[in-house]
């Protein structure tokens, strides 16, 4: 009998019974979210910046296909080895103003090392693209691998000292655009 | 066993102690004000997690078939894995199909690898494996264990860490914390450019449409699961939510209770191999565990899968505090260790680990899924004892005999000194009598 079966063998029938849906109350931001946002990735060590703050990585940043046009004009051509680039600049699908977190789903023509592998990430979140809450960003998730990243990389692990950029990114920029 | 937890914490060096304690502390109060902020009411929270773990082991079968023909649909790989032996073999052989002479594996962080001593079959087989978690990644360069599930080298000092990388030549000696951990940092990024397979755990696993969860911090996790072309997860059964709905209550609590954050740095949510993107593995594979899970959930002892593995009950118990992880003597430390550990490998070889505690109710009070571990503790010393000779047991066979039980107790009303000082009860024997003469 293969190792499927004799686990399934063991488990005991389902119960029945209702799922439960517990509703927890939660204390979500519910106004100014770009603020609040701001506020939280703040302390969690990143920066929200402007569009023309980027113009210091030019020709020699990754970036993924689909950046916008003007972006594209400021960072002028790419460096193409991920591991020698000074910054990456992606596109994040949602940002989330409870926990100063962005979503970045790995679409068709994104790379998941441009958010990974360069000491600064720089991500695109267009202004209409906030929740206030965890959970209205996790109704918003696609079927596409994705990731929440929550402030620059860091570990604790040396006597509880915070240090930034273990193995992501030491910072992390949000650019808002319209 | 007990005996050997004494002896091993009398022999403690007071600097790992110290560091413990600190460390411990610090995490124990970041969690209260944490989740005091997050939630409006934190035990709320705690009873409505305990509530959908309870569902999940309620009716586990249906909802493996369920995940496992959603991971089918994701073009996840599912393997199931009766034991550690059978999972350590299935990992094996992906590891050797993918680089037949020999495969570099990145590791991320992973209690459940812990378990089946993952590391140790890899390296026998002619694999390399690479912790990357800083953490961890000490741990195996020293040769040691983690003495923590979330914090693995909570015992060791800064001044040790630096002796290690000095040892390894990953750089000059320094004592920064900032400087070591860049040291890592470039020593295992030449890893993940040349590893063929990463290995990681679970975090949480969606019934309802087979998203794999994973949190960290360090973004270890996510080069071990985006840069070599295979990624293999291993994830305990018990590991699964019914829907996308319950994500963000566990998110909030493991993240509130393991290290004080609101969430973790890096959530991933994973859905299958690379598909219209520039990168990511291209096989994806998951090995479903159950390594005795099944025959805890058929006795006293089930509640304990609803752990989520957040380390809270550790960094609040006294005990633990004090004696280290290392006093438990296995993978899993601390109170939900002391149930854990005994329920999954027999109570006749761990059943004394319930001692270690002194049954305060810390650990109860900070669990996200409110495990009765006190309750569970008593239940164990009970078993325990009742497996280990018993020195009172003639005492206990005479008392329970009506006939020796008054013999013993005329014996005792002999000797004179003792009566000289004490009074018998003159109405010895009322009760019998009003006994036989009942009508």
């Amino acid at each position: 009998m293969g190792d499927r079966e004799q686990i399934m063998k063991r488990l005991p029938d389902p119960k029945s019974g209702e799922r439960p849906t517990p509703a927890v109350r939660v204390r979500t931001p519910l106004e100014n979210l770009w603020q609040e946002f701001g506020e939280r990735l703040h302390a969690l060590g990143g920066r929200v910046r402007s569009l023309e703050s980027l113009g210091q990585f030019r020709d020699n940043a990754v970036f993924d296909e689909d950046l916008p046009e003007s972006v594209r004009e400021v960072l002028g051509s790419p460096v193409t080895d991920v591991w020698e680039a000074a910054a990456g600049v992606t596109l994040g699908d949602l940002a989330v103003a409870e926990t100063g977190s962005v979503l970045l789903a790995a679409l068709p023509g994104r790379s998941r090392l441009n958010s990974l592998a360069p000491p600064t990430h720089v991500v695109l979140v267009r202004q209409a693209d906030i929740v206030a809450s965890l959970d209205e960003a996790l109704a918003r998730l696609s079927r596409q691998t994705s990731v929440l990243v929550t402030g620059p990389s860091r570990t604790a692990d040396v006597e509880g000292v915070m240090v930034m950029g273990v193995h992501g990114p030491r910072s992390l920029w949000v650019v808002p655009i319209p | 066993m007990s005996g050997r937890f004494d002896k091993f914490v009398r022999g403690l060096d007071e600097d790992a102690v110290r560091s413990v304690r600190a460390s411990t502390l610090r995490v124990f109060n970041a969690r209260s004000s944490t989740l005091g902020e997050v939630f409006e009411d934190v035990d709320d929270a705690r009873r409505a997690a305990a509530s959908v773990k309870a569902y999940v082991l309620d009716n586990l079968k249906a909802l493996l078939l369920q995940f496992e023909e959603n991971c089918a649909r994701n073009g996840v790989t599912v393997h199931w894995a009766e034991d550690a032996a059978s999972a350590n073999a299935t990992i094996l052989g992906i590891c050797a199909r993918v680089a037949p002479g020999g495969a570099t594996v990145v590791k991320a962080k992973s209690m459940a690898t812990e378990e089946i001593h993952l590391n140790k079959h890899l390296t026998e087989a002619g694999h390399t494996p690479i912790e990357t978690d800083l953490g961890e990644f000490v741990v195996q360069i020293d040769g040691d264990t983690p003495s923590h599930i979330v914090a693995p080298i909570i015992h060791k000092d800064r001044r040790q860490i630096a002796r290690s990388f000095e040892r390894e030549g990953l750089g000059p000696y320094t004592e920064e914390p900032e400087e070591l951990t860049m040291q890592a940092r470039a020593h295992l990024r030449e890893k993940f450019k040349s590893a063929e397979v990463g290995v990681s755990g679970v975090n949480f696993a969606v019934a309802s449409t087979g998203r794999i969860v994973i949190v960290e911090n360090e973004g270890n996790n996510r080069l071990c699961t985006t840069a070599p072309r295979v990624h293999i997860a291993l994830m305990g059964i018990e590991k699964l939510l019914p829907d996308e709905s319950d994500l963000a209550l566990f998110l909030r609590l493991l993240a509130g209770s393991a290290t004080g954050q609101r969430l973790t740095v890096y959530t991933h949510f994973i859905t299958g191999p690379r598909r219209a993107e520039g990168d990511g593995p291209e096989e994806v594979h998951l090995v479903l565990l159950d390594n005795g899970r099944s025959r805890v959930l058929n006795g006293p002892y089930r509640d304990i899968l609803r752990c989520i593995r957040c380390g809270a009950c550790l960094n609040a118990c006294p005990v633990y505090r004090r004696s280290t992880g290392h006093a438990y003597r296995h993978v899993y430390p601390g109170p939900v260790g002391a149930v854990l550990a005994p329920a999954l490998e027999g109570v006749k070889k761990l059943g004394a680990l319930a001692k270690a505690s002194s049954l305060c109710g810390e650990c109860k009070e900070v669990c996200p899924v409110d495990i009765p571990i006190p309750d569970m503790l008593l239940r164990l010393r009970s078993e325990d004892e009742r497996n280990r000779e018993n020195k009172w047991k003639w005492f206990a066979f005479g008392a329970q005999n009506p006939m020796f039980w008054r013999a013993g107790v005329r014996l005792m009303r002999m000797p004179r000194a003792w009566r000289e000082f004490r009074n018998p009860p003159k109405r010895q024997n009322d009760f019998r009598r009003w006994w036989r003469g009942r009508p």
